[in-house]
């Protein structure tokens, strides 16, 4: 198989990418005449090739001052984006999930990324899902609260209330919740407090991705806001990916419609390696993901 | 002071066709097409062309002075080629796609299967004899990296008038997305917005 990685890039465009943003509407600033359209219907197109795209979402638990890709990966997404149907979904994957790790051996999918940087995780995880990943997206947790809070903070819908006693000792309530950088990132971290731990917080990732892309709806329209988030990420990322191919990729993610998006996670079993708490992950599973949501971006059913 | 509004222009300019008509003793509605191209209402038509008017307007990033306007220069060539080719000129014809000269492969597929009738004047071409532009108006929203513009979002307004069967005002409005292609702009995306103006 042919691995196609195209690039990774980082926090300001992982917003972007991780947001399914609205369809822009033409703004009203071309105002000149003192006429009124009447009657208007609308086309709309963004190409991309190949139609799908897929990229890696990635959390790095790396500290100030650490290389955000030679870290561990704490939150793993991978996410197709389907620029015709407009269709997007993730497929999330257990940071513990035991696997191979090609050129290293068996170890927890997330060691990938400390041990080959973006493109062995990319390779790992596509390994697990039969997916190669175009691009992978790395972000710490200091970058991802200061983009939560860069965009005015964002609303998820927890199904349950649950707390950490270190990251948010007074819970998260359940039912829609706004949440800025720090509560967001807590949000999206916490296990200990999750009935499915590793399994639960993967989804509340994903219900993060969401609310991002919600938010990021509402602003799309704003002039200078997707120019101004690969700027920001041009400015504090290493990428291997150019300006103009980033702005043409924010603007696939703006055309895609958040009724499609559908967001599941592998699941898999529990279990203890050489005294280590890792999990079994479901490849059949994973595999069934990878195939069904391959070519179009989308899984009928978890 | 009410100023002389397009519509009401429109309208006085249709009275002047019917004049010119009835002063040829045509007898019916659809004698343009054998109207005499001496005649008023086809130098009402042949009235001078507008031009496209392209400003920068927000820049994100470092956009060098004299870098402005050979980008509105490039962008206005590629604007003028969609306008012209997609929606302005003579008709009835039956291809458009000089109006996607710079359009990627999957932009123009779009443009010429899915959207024909929003992207191109395909929808009315039967109807009318000429299409002219009253207004051509060109924003352009720049992503800049050192200096050099790097993707735009050209959000446009384009009116005109058509003549022959179908004399209206029509308006189409939206944005083209582009990114350079060596030293020319390539059209990736489209949201384009058409109606009738009343």
């Amino acid at each position: 198989m042919t691995r196609t990685l195209r690039a990774w890039v980082s926090p300001a465009l992982l917003g972007l990418i991780l947001g399914v943003v609205m369809v822009v509407i033409p703004d009203s600033s071309l105002k000149p005449t003192d006429m009124v359209l009447v009657e208007t219907r609308r086309a709309s197109s963004v190409d991309v090739n190949p139609d799908v795209v897929w990229i890696l979402a990635v959390g790095s638990d790396a500290r100030p001052g650490e290389d955000l890709t030679r870290a561990r990966g704490d939150a793993l997404q991978l996410v197709g984006i389907n620029s015709v149907t407009g269709a997007a979904t993730a497929i999330g994957i257990p940071r513990d999930s035991y696997v191979a790790i090609p050129g290293v051996g068996m170890n927890r999918v997330n060691a990938a990324l400390y041990y080959g940087g973006p493109e062995l995780l990319a390779e790992t995880i596509g390994d697990m899902v039969g997916i190669d990943a175009d691009y992978v997206f790395v972000t710490s947790f200091k970058r991802f609260q200061a983009l939560v809070d860069g965009i005015g903070g964002i609303t998820v819908n927890n199904p349950r209330f649950f707390s950490d006693p270190y990251l948010k000792p007074k819970g998260f309530e359940e039912g829609k919740i706004g949440l800025r950088g720090y509560t967001a990132m807590a949000f999206a971290r916490v296990r200990k407090g999750l009935a499915a731990g590793d399994f639960d917080r993967s989804a509340n990732q994903q219900r993060v991705m969401q609310g991002i892309q919600e938010r990021l709806r509402e602003k799309s329209s704003t002039p200078g806001f997707l120019e101004a988030g690969v700027i920001s990420a041009m400015e504090n990322l290493a990428t291997t990916s150019s300006p103009s191919k980033m702005f043409h990729l924010a603007h696939v993610v703006a055309t895609l419609r958040s009724s499609k998006f559908t967001m599941c996670v592998v699941q898999g079993s529990l279990a203890n390696v050489g005294g280590a708490s890792v999990v079994l992950p479901y490849l059949d599973q994973a595999r069934r993901y990878g195939d069904e949501a391959r070519d179009d971006a989308t899984i009928e059913n978890c | 002071m009410k100023t002389l509004t397009k519509r009401t222009f429109a309208v006085w300019l249709a009275t002047l066709f019917a004049a010119s008509a009835l002063t040829a003793g045509c007898s019916s509605g659809d004698s343009d097409s054998q109207s005499n191209p001496d005649s008023e209402g086809s130098a009402a038509v042949d009235e001078p062309a507008v031009e496209t008017v392209v400003t920068i307007g927000k820049v994100t990033g470092d956009l060098a002075e004299a870098e402005r306007a050979p980008l509105k220069a490039a962008v206005k060539e590629v604007m003028d080629d969609y306008f012209e080719g997609a929606y302005l000129g003579e008709f009835p014809r039956s291809s458009f796609k000089q109006g996607y000269a710079a359009f990627t492969a999957g932009a123009r597929r779009d443009a010429v299967k899915r959207d024909a009738a929003l992207m191109s004047n395909a929808d009315i071409s039967n109807q009318i004899e000429r299409a002219s532009a009253t207004q051509r108006r060109v924003r352009l929203d720049v992503l800049a990296v050192k200096g050099a513009a790097r993707g735009v979002t050209a959000r446009f307004t384009m009116d005109f008038a058509t003549s022959g069967t179908l004399e209206q005002e029509q308006r189409v409005k939206g944005y083209l997305l582009m990114v350079p292609q060596g030293k020319n702009w390539r059209v990736f995306g489209y949201n384009v917005i058409k109606g009738t103006l009343g």
